[in-house]
């Protein structure tokens, strides 16, 4: 697998703009035809295989990883085990279910890594507030988001994933539990968990805020 | 937030919030939530969070912006990238072990070959007239075999006297499992210690030091064996008639029915038993006659004369009190304490009592039992005046065992009481030449000579550091 070329995407004043990630939802027989082009190695199969997915991709380990410089990386990481692996991609599941699986295991790979290197996780969220919200509002708005990401990022990993997948991008509970390798049973009860602390967290967080 | 009580289940929040209550328990719900400040507080919570992460949901995504564009371009897979990993991976591990067990069975079956198994020495020769045994003993047309428990240090050999000795075939010093000896097989108590042999039936022999035997006959028409060199004594559990234990020794035979009794080789003319407890047999093999010996008394056999028959002399030390005498060597305190295998011979625990009633004879292992306890003198005297243990490591050597010789002889060498310092040190420095030890061959022999330069062996130390030197190790 090579790297072709490199495209630079900022705009000319070199601030960051709300992109929105193609959303191209494929019928069945277009995700087939896709997949026995990219096993017969087509670039251009490849091509719009990455590029239709690379969004859920991104979104996903967003919301698990939060704003990681590695982001990229990562999601490179992803694709190119797609690559690697896709011979053994037996139809069981959606393609794009298969591939956020992958990505799963890639953000969890990367939260041990980081906890084995002590590294602690950036809670920084970079907001894109809503125009319209007052300064105040505003850094209201980053104070909760930052809280729950904290939250968020003490969860257990297993908890996180469920809740994220679950919760925060609508995966149906059978498909994670496809993405996960585990039974829908202990998908319901990891995600209970999370529910239950993470809301305790937030409820701390406003208690405390409080004027 | 304040902590309620309630008696619901405190999960019962999180399940009505997010719908996972069936209608049943959801209408019971709704119906205790007016009454309990605590589900009311943990629901109202539950919700407001709930509707956070609908919120998360629904917001525009904020993507990074892709600074890069990555295109990407399969290259055509070669054909081993057609099969997953672990393919190849495991093609090469097959194949190691495929190589590794045909290697192993050509070794296995080179190693079981009788023909090319480590060879049996002949015991050192031994003048005929002194403690003389034939240096040939007759073969059995078919060997037969006899399960013993050997403890000791006992140097099992074959009766074919074209054979070398293995140290392999020495027996542990705590051997307590049941052996198959072999009429193939002689046995020898090595000198500095004496040695037991147990039977199946609980009979026991011991050999004093340097005492060899051979097995004749086993089996349902009893058990023979030869002494064929040095004294050995008995404790034979009782049996039938039809089964006795015989012992043949120079000219004469000892049939034992079940019994305490003593044989000595004197000569191969001359034969000396010594009985205890019981009765036995004893007879010329030639001529058939045969006497019933009892206890207390004792028998010397000389070919072509009379048997004579006298009472032992409780004053006079009897065979069974010289077992005693001789075997009660030890191993050198330092050298066990070192930790050092060590090149002597271990020795066992002292023969036992044969005159008492019913004594319990002690066959234990030397090997634990025996450390700390320092060298007699006689029993160094010995080793002294017989180099065989030094012949033996010089035949391990030609055999290529220079690691086991090495660890010997770094033990003895640690003992500053052991008497042949010089021997072991060249034989040290020998022993690393032709392991391909050049830098170590070159200090041992200087050792050798900075110790011993008048020595015997100064000369050839003198050859050999040359040749090393020159060689440029």
């Amino acid at each position: 697998m090579a790297f072709v070329r490199t495209m630079a995407q900022t705009d000319r004043l070199g601030t960051v703009s709300w992109v929105k990630t193609p959303q191209e939802r494929l019928s069945s027989d277009e995700e087939q035809a896709l997949l026995q082009a990219c096993k017969r190695q087509e670039a251009s199969a490849w091509m719009r295989l990455y590029l239709t997915h690379r969004g859920s991709v991104q979104k996903m380990l967003f919301r698990v990883l939060g704003p990681v410089n590695e982001m990229e990386d990562l999601v490179q990481a992803v694709f190119m085990r797609v690559h690697g692996g896709l011979d053994r991609f037996n139809g069981r599941s959606r393609l794009v279910t298969w591939i956020c699986g992958i990505a799963t295991h890639v953000a969890l790979e990367y939260i041990r890594k980081r906890k084995r290197l002590g590294i602690s996780e950036d809670h920084t969220i970079e907001m894109h507030p809503s125009p319209q919200a007052d300064p105040s509002e505003q850094l209201q708005q980053k104070r909760v988001m930052t809280r729950f990401q904290e939250s968020l990022h003490k969860l257990a990993e297993d908890k996180r994933m469920a809740f994220v997948l679950h919760d925060l991008m609508e995966v149906p509970g059978p498909e994670i539990a496809f993405m996960l390798n585990v039974p829908e049973a202990t998908v319901r009860t990891r995600l209970f968990h999370a529910r239950k602390e993470l809301a305790r967290r937030m409820a701390k967080f406003h208690g405390e805020g409080e004027p | 937030m304040t902590k309620f009580h309630c008696p619901y289940v405190d999960d019962a929040a999180v399940e009505y919030v997010y719908g996972s209550m069936d209608s049943e328990q959801a209408t019971h719900f709704r119906a205790h939530l007016p009454v309990c400040p605590a589900c009311q507080q943990e629901v109202e919570v539950l919700k407001g969070f709930s509707n956070f992460c609908r919120q998360r949901r629904e917001a525009p995504f904020a993507e990074i912006p892709w600074r890069k564009s990555f295109a990407i371009i399969a290259p055509p897979r070669s054909w081993l990238r057609r099969f997953p990993v672990w393919v190849p991976a495991a093609a090469v591990v097959l194949l190691l072990v495929a190589i590794g067990i045909l290697v192993f069975s050509g070794y296995h079956e080179q190693v079981n070959d009788p023909n090319h198994q480590a060879r049996i020495a002949t015991a050192p020769p031994v003048e005929p007239g002194i403690l003389g045994s034939p240096k040939h003993v007759p073969e059995m047309d078919s060997p037969v075999t006899l399960d013993v428990k050997l403890s000791g240090n006992i140097l099992v050999g074959a009766t074919k006297p074209k054979y070398q000795a293995d140290a392999a075939n020495r027996s542990p010093k705590d051997s307590r499992k049941m052996i198959a000896w072999s009429s193939q097989q002689t046995l020898e108590a090595l000198p500095g210690a004496s040695a037991e042999i147990e039977l199946a039936d609980a009979s026991q022999v011991s050999l004093a030091q340097g005492a060899r035997i051979n097995l004749l006959a086993a089996g349902s028409n009893g058990d023979t064996l030869r002494l064929l060199q040095g004294s050995m004594a008995c404790k034979i559990t009782p049996r039938s008639s039809n089964r006795p234990f015989t012992v043949e020794a120079g000219p004469a035979q000892v049939v034992v029915k079940g019994t305490k009794f003593a044989v000595r080789l004197v000569s191969q003319d001359e034969v000396v038993v010594e009985l205890s407890e019981g009765v036995v047999v004893v007879g010329y093999l030639q001529n058939g006659g045969k006497i019933d010996l009892k206890a207390g008394q004792e028998a010397i056999l000389k070919r072509d004369l009379p048997i004579e028959i006298r009472d032992l002399d409780p004053k006079r030390s009897g065979l069974m009190a010289s077992f005693e005498e001789k075997s009660s060597t030890k191993m050198a305190s330092s050298r066990a304490g070192k930790g050092h295998p060590t090149p002597v011979p271990a020795v066992s625990q002292p023969l036992p009592q044969m005159e008492s009633p019913h004594p319990a004879v002690e066959v234990d292992s030397p090997s634990g039992k025996d450390k700390g306890k320092g060298v007699t003198e006689d029993s160094h005297q010995d080793f002294l005046q017989d180099d065989w243990v030094f012949q033996m490591l010089r035949s391990d050597i030609d055999r290529g065992k220079y690691q086991d010789v090495l660890v010997r002889l770094d033990g003895y060498l640690a003992d500053p009481e052991s008497p042949n310092r010089s021997e072991a040190q060249f034989l040290k420095a020998m022993c690393q030449d032709k392991a391909g030890m050049p830098s170590q061959a070159i200090e041992a022999y200087r050792r050798y000579l900075e110790l011993w330069p008048q020595g015997d062996r100064a000369d050839k130390a003198k050859d050999a550091l040359q040749r090393l030197e020159v060689n440029g190790n």
